[in-house]
């Protein structure tokens, strides 16, 4: 069954981009065409305005936030061109780095898994994706890779942490560099594209085509433990594919398509367990998708949920 | 906010928000089932499009039924009785339990479900007014689930042989459907104004008794009726004599099948002869009653009305016409009662499941309970118990732990959104049967941190599943608010829970510049207990000692505190930046009457001030006020242990 | 022994009886406070007998019910988790919240009244009050924020705000007398302090280990006042005698896991009660004897310990023996009474 609990106003003057809840449910982040940045506080279901962060000369489009044993950080991308990193010191938020080398819009901004260390990727419509790497004492290294999509990078999402054979065995704290570092991106080129650090050096690791048109949203799966790793991504086509890799086998990602849809796909999100997908379409759409138990994608039935009636009382 | 309308569709939920008409929707996940909703305008066309008035967010949940008070009783409940019986799972081994065992298991659920039904119908009829919404529904729910579950247990737990199992049916309508028992209450309530004979309930009430086999409640309702007489052999007692010859199928004391069939024949027999030898023609319900005895499939389309449900009127038929009948056999006489009530196509997702347990398709039951319950509960438990069990041959186990592994996640993902059962949840899906924890851990990760006790408890759990990186996280995040709070000796105490020694160094410096700046500590009082874990990091050792030179100090024995001073400097265990501090604090040993460093130990501190004034990196670091407070300092120093060398030397 | 057992769909963090007026008397009410729920507040419940006066209504439920289930009579939402909670006299409770306030509730089953008396607010940071402590008219507040706040029922104002006075957290603390205050933290020690005295220091600081397992429990015994039995997170009691050296008299491993809360039974009190994360309940009984006691570490034990819930595998939170009735509340929503006890 599906309900919404509540609706909140939130006194943005202009439409919202991206919506953010940390790590625990807490705070709440958006972002808006109104060039402000909203943290809210969630309590009991209800949100109260906490602080807006002032800053951005364009629209922004997404928020992040950090894993919370980094303190409290928040980044946001903009039309501006830039990537701004804020931090809560004492209850005030302030902007504590700012990112400025991209030469068009930002569109999206995406936290390292924190296994892998304070570590932030943004895509620009330049083409180019840039990853930061804290350096410690509020530095940050920035490395670039430039025309990693022609005409535009729309999305970019992180691969979930997981260390080489800790299928097996929990990886121990001290195997941290073996974590592999890995994101999706997703741009008008139609193509999503695999990342992979090595040597220090990011690579392209495989190109998946199959979309017809600009590629707006791309999404990895968290990982359930098992050796099999899962994109989602939609597209101006109208279409949503899920690309699974089978790291036993092989390494190549299979696309399914999930669904046509008649109109633009926007935005795909997966739940925290990864077992349902929120794919949001035009025409005020949100549909939400399920992987059964043989593997087979339904969308969730929610009238078909309610309950049935003839009871028992006669 | 009535321009916000929202509404289901089949598979799609839409909502309407006419700030943002024309606009798209995006859906974010922000946690175990809940998604935020809301309209933007797309990143290309936004110099053509802005949008007035208020911006919303929409909150939208899934599942919200785990929150009633009543679920979460069932909830927690059960919990313990599923959490008992993994427990023993893991005892047995690979073996598989006992049926016995499965069986009480299955009670002590079905038992749940009973009392957690009992205690709605008991608010129901205590709170006239104002009682919580859908408890109504709720009550119905659990009545059905119950019904449900009870029909699994006869089924597939107990299992019984042929012709057992179908008095375990008869039971389970007298137990489920207590239409003839409200019946017999209604005819026998009012005897001082009409006897119960003249009731007009009395003639249904007798065949309802005798539809559920109740052979010996029907005599007695009969033996109510004015016409009947013991002295005479009459239509009455013709029926009686047939009512009580009745044979029933005992199991227990140890009746074979064969000689069983062979009584029913002979009883059935008599009963087909006396209705043809006319017995009952002059009392046409009498008549209805013998024709029940003997079958007649027509009759029971008479009385279809009180028997309600084609699954009742199949056990009545069943018991009348095919008493030994096994457990497989069930369905082939689903149709024609089905038929009797309007054919397939009349059924009730209810129906369908109880069709699917009449068929023994335990996953189609499985299947359909998902689908039409609006909770995963009954699915889930009776998956674990059931079908996780090997208690049906016919599927394979892998199937049916993938099956599982789905309905834990799927039950857990529905309670996610009550907070307060975080254990509950991180129980169920600490169950599943991949060898790793990986929901377990993802899950661990949310739970909020809300207090130094729940934190404490969080971490049980993670010790419990070898959660050891998520708690090494947790311990980080608890250390870095304490020292966001400038709770420093807090934040200390979780460095050495997780013993991160780099980060204690971190916090150790930290006492330390506070030291430097201010003169005090804040935190002694954990520095001072530290005991053995003091080692865990130079930088804390070196506190722990410095400490004790400020105690020995205090307590007036220079010369021990003027030892251990000058053993920090010369071991290097002190770090540069202290150094001054240190020097300084041997001034006042200085000025005592009696010699504390001699020749050799002030030539030591000498060549530590030397050490210190070559360092220009560090001197080049300070500000420069600092700089010349620094050199007065070195200044001063020198004098002084030139003094107290020329002392020494003297004496 | 006889338990019952309520699944009252709150996890419950403490459970305290209303005092009894005399030893012969049965404790028949008692309140609960509940935590970590999106909305918590504290209930008063009747056991038995008790409920037959309360309404006609209640007479029903009882003839449905087994009569020993505990039903709900009074109930009232609160700002916040309930961490601490302790009667002040017969009809009053004070409360202290995860928001950091302390509040005074005042009851009264006939007239269906509960409502907040008094309140202290916010007088603690972080994650709010750990644990309250009452000797009527003196109230004592300790948190996560290592303050000690002390308060008299009747003043608005607190007496007393000892800010910070511990770098760790504070877990519990307990009045031995209406001016000495004891205190456990989560780096082991166990704390005196003196309300007379000036100095916000504590008069004594006793170390239960030396590896810093936190101590979660406090009780005095109710007849030698210089017999303090804690509870540590490692599953151990510890005793200390405040009258010797600052180290334990004895070190028991009775539990697995932390042990939330620990009380002797206040007219017999040979007998201490324990309950632990592990899911478990014991009784201890001894003379609590301290030279028997330290004895026991070089070999013959004199303590015995009995075993007094089937393990339930969740967390039991909060305990609290009167009579011979013990009442327990478990993580997993639900409330003993166990029957016999001592």
């Amino acid at each position: 069954m599906v309900s919404v609990i509540n609706t909140v106003d939130t006194a943005h003057g202009d439409m919202i981009h991206d919506a953010q809840m940390d790590y625990y449910g807490l705070h709440l982040a958006t972002c808006s065409s109104d060039r402000t940045v909203k943290i809210f506080e969630v309590k009991n279901g209800t949100q109260r305005l906490l602080s807006t962060l002032q800053g951005h000369e364009g629209p922004v489009w997404q928020v992040a936030w950090a894993h919370p044993k980094y303190d409290r950080l928040l980044a946001s991308c903009s039309y501006d061109r830039k990537v701004f990193i804020w931090r809560e010191m004492d209850g005030q938020w302030a902007k504590v780095y700012e990112y400025t080398d991209h030469e068009s819009s930002v569109n999206s901004v995406c936290w390292a898994p924190h296994e892998l260390g304070l570590m932030l990727v943004c895509g620009s419509s330049d083409g180019g994706i840039s990853v930061l790497k804290h350096k410690g004492d509020n530095q940050w290294e920035a490395s670039k890779i430039n025309n990693a999509h022609t005409v535009g990078c729309n999305a970019v999402s992180w691969a979930p942490a997981v260390a080489p054979g800790s299928l097996i065995e929990p990886p121990s704290a001290m195997q941290q560099a073996n974590f592999t570092k890995k994101f999706v991106s997703g741009g008008c080129d139609n193509l999503i594209k695999i990342w992979c650090e090595k040597d220090g050096h990011w690579e392209e690791e495989a190109k998946l085509e199959s979309h017809t048109d600009w590629v707006r949203d791309v999404a990895w799966a968290p990982s359930i433990g098992l050796p099999r790793s899962k994109i989602a991504s939609c597209s101006q086509d109208g279409r949503v594919i899920i690309w699974t890799c089978d790291e036993t086998t092989g390494s190549k990602f299979l696309p399914k398509v999930l669904h046509k849809f008649d109109d633009v796909v926007w935005h795909v999100s997966w739940s925290i367990t990864g077992d349902i997908l929120a794919v949001s379409g035009g025409n005020n759409k949100i549909s939400l998708w399920k992987e059964g138990v043989n593997g087979e994608w339904t969308r969730i039935s929610d009238v078909g949920k309610g309950q049935t009636t003839n009871g028992t009382s006669e | 906010m009535d321009e916000l309308v929202e509404y289901h569709k089949v598979n799609e939920m839409v909502i309407r928000d006419s700030s943002t008409r024309d606009c798209n929707m995006i859906a974010c996940w922000q946690g175990g089932n809940k998604i935020m909703t809301f309209a933007p305008a797309l990143p290309d066309n936004q110099d053509n499009f802005r949008q007035t008035g208020p911006v919303y967010l929409h909150n939208v949940q899934l599942n919200t039924d785990m929150e009633h008070p009543t679920s979460r009783k069932l909830i927690n409940e059960s919990h313990m009785v599923f959490a008992s019986l993994q427990q023993m799972r893991k005892e047995v081994k690979d073996k598989s339990l006992d049926k016995s065992l499965l069986l009480k298991f299955s009670r002590k659920y079905r038992s749940i479900l009973h009392s957690n039904f009992l205690e709605i119908r008991l608010k129901l009829e205590g709170e006239h007014e104002n009682h919580e919404a859908g408890l109504e529904q709720q009550m119905k729910l659990y009545s059905m689930m119950e019904l449900i579950w009870s029909l699994c247990e006869i089924l597939f737990v107990e299992n019984l042989p042929d012709g057992a199992v179908l008095l375990q049916l008869v039971e389970w309508c007298k137990w489920h459907f207590p239409l003839a028992d409200e019946l017999v209450q209604e005819c026998t309530r009012s005897v001082d104004e009409t006897p119960p004979a003249s009731h007009p309930s009395y003639w249904d009430a007798v065949y309802a008794l005798v539809l559920q086999g109740r052979v010996s409640e029907a005599r007695d309702m009969l033996k109510l009726h004015p016409h009947y007489q013991t002295q005479v052999y009459d239509s009455f007692s013709s029926i009686d004599e047939l009512l009580r010859k009745m044979p029933l199928f005992s199991f227990y004391q140890g009746q074979s099948t064969a000689e069983f069939e062979m009584k029913w024949r002979h009883w059935q027999d008599e009963c087909l002869k006396r209705l043809h030898d006319g017995d009952f023609d002059t009392v046409i319900e009498l008549k209805t009653i013998c024709k029940i005895l003997c079958g007649d499939e027509e009759v029971f389309h008479q009385l279809s009305e009180l028997s309600g449900s084609w699954y009742r009127i199949l056990i009545t038929y069943l018991l009348y016409t095919n008493p030994t009948i096994n457990l497989y056999d069930l369905h082939y006489h689903s149709k024609l009662c089905i038929d009797m009530y309007g054919g397939h196509t009349e059924l009730s997702a209810l129906d369908n499941i109880l069709l699917a347990a009449f068929k023994f398709d335990v996953s189609q039951v499985i299947r359909e309970c998902c689908i039409h319950l609006s909770n995963w509960w009954l699915p889930t438990h009776l998956t674990d118990l059931i079908y996780y069990s090997e208690l049906i041959p016919n599927y394979s186990s892998e199937n049916s732990s993938d099956l599982r592994d789905f309905l834990l996640v799927q039950y857990a993902n529905a309670m996610s959104g009550v907070e307060s059962l975080w254990d509950v949840v991180a129980s169920y899906l600490a169950s599943c049967s991949t060898e790793s924890n990986h929901y377990l851990a993802l899950y661990v990760q949310r739970i909020p941190l809300s207090s130094e006790k729940k934190v404490a408890k969080i971490l049980r759990l993670c010790e419990k599943y070898q959660l050891t990186t998520e708690a090494q996280s947790i311990c980080k995040q608890m250390a870095m608010k304490a020292l966001t709070n400038k709770r420093l000796g807090n934040a200390l105490l979780w460095c050495i829970k997780s013993n991160d020694s780099s980060f204690a160094m971190y916090i150790a410096d930290q006492m330390l510049t506070e030291y430097a700046q201010t003169g005090t500590f804040s935190n002694i009082d954990v520095i001072d207990y530290l005991g053995p874990t003091i080692l865990m990091s130079e930088r804390l050792t070196f506190l722990g000692k410095y400490r004790d030179f400020h105690r020995l100090h205090g307590e007036e024995k220079f010369e021990e505190a003027g030892r251990l001073l000058l053993n920090l400097l010369v071991s290097r265990i002190a770090p540069m930046e202290l150094w001054l501090s240190l020097l300084m604090d041997a001034l006042p040993l200085l000025d005592k009457d009696k010699i504390i460093y001699g020749v050799e130990e002030t030539s030591s501190l000498l060549a530590c001030l030397n050490t210190l004034d070559q360092q220009d990196k560090l001197f080049s670091k300070l500000s420069e006020s600092e700089k010349r407070n620094h050199l007065q300092r070195i200044k001063h120093l020198r004098l002084s242990l030139t003094n107290n060398l020329a002392r020494a030397i003297v004496s | 022994m006889a338990e019952c057992l309520a699944f009252v769909s709150q996890k419950m963090s403490r459970v305290r009886w209303q005092p009894v007026t005399s030893s012969l008397q049965k404790p028949d009410t008692f309140v609960s406070g509940s935590y970590d729920d999106t909305v918590n507040n504290i209930s008063v419940w009747g056991v038995g007998h008790m409920t037959r006066t309360s309404n006609q209504q209640a007479d029903n439920y009882m003839d449905d019910i087994e009569s020993s289930q505990p039903k709900k009579l009074l109930e009232c939402q609160t700002k916040g988790s309930v961490a601490g909670m302790e009667y002040v006299d017969q009809k009053s409770v004070a409360v202290g919240l995860s928001s950091g306030t302390v509040s005074l509730f005042k009851y009264n089953v006939e007239m269906q009244s509960l409502a907040m008396q008094q309140m202290w607010p916010t007088l603690h940071s972080l994650s709010g009050v750990t644990d309250v402590a009452a000797k009527n008219p003196d109230l004592v507040s300790v948190g996560e924020d290592g303050t000690i706040n002390m308060m008299r029922v009747d003043c608005k104002q607190p007496l007393r705000c000892m800010v910070g006075v511990d770098s760790s957290p504070i877990t519990s603390v307990h009045m031995v007398t209406s001016t000495e205050v004891c205190t456990t933290n989560m780096a082991g020690q166990l704390r005196m302090y003196d309300a007379r005295s000036p100095s916000d220091s504590p008069s004594r600081i006793m170390i239960s280990s030396e590896t810093l397992v936190g101590l979660c429990s406090v009780d005095h015994h109710p007849t030698q006042g210089h017999i303090l039995a804690t509870g540590g997170a490692d599953g151990c009691v510890v005793l200390f005698d405040a009258r010797k050296e600052c180290t334990p008299v004895s070190k028991l491993q009775i539990h697995e896991q932390d042990v939330w809360e620990l009380r002797f039974h206040k007219t017999s009190p040979e007998h201490l009660f324990t309950c632990s994360q592990d899911g478990t309940v014991r009784r201890l009984d001894t003379t609590f004897d301290t030279k028997t006691l330290s004895s026991e570490l070089s070999g013959t034990s004199p303590i015995e310990v009995s075993e007094l819930l089937p393990e339930c595998g969740t967390s039991i939170n909060s305990l609290d023996p009167s009579g011979n009735l013990l009442l327990c509340s478990s993580d997993a929503e639900a409330i003993y009474i166990i029957d016999n006890a001592v």
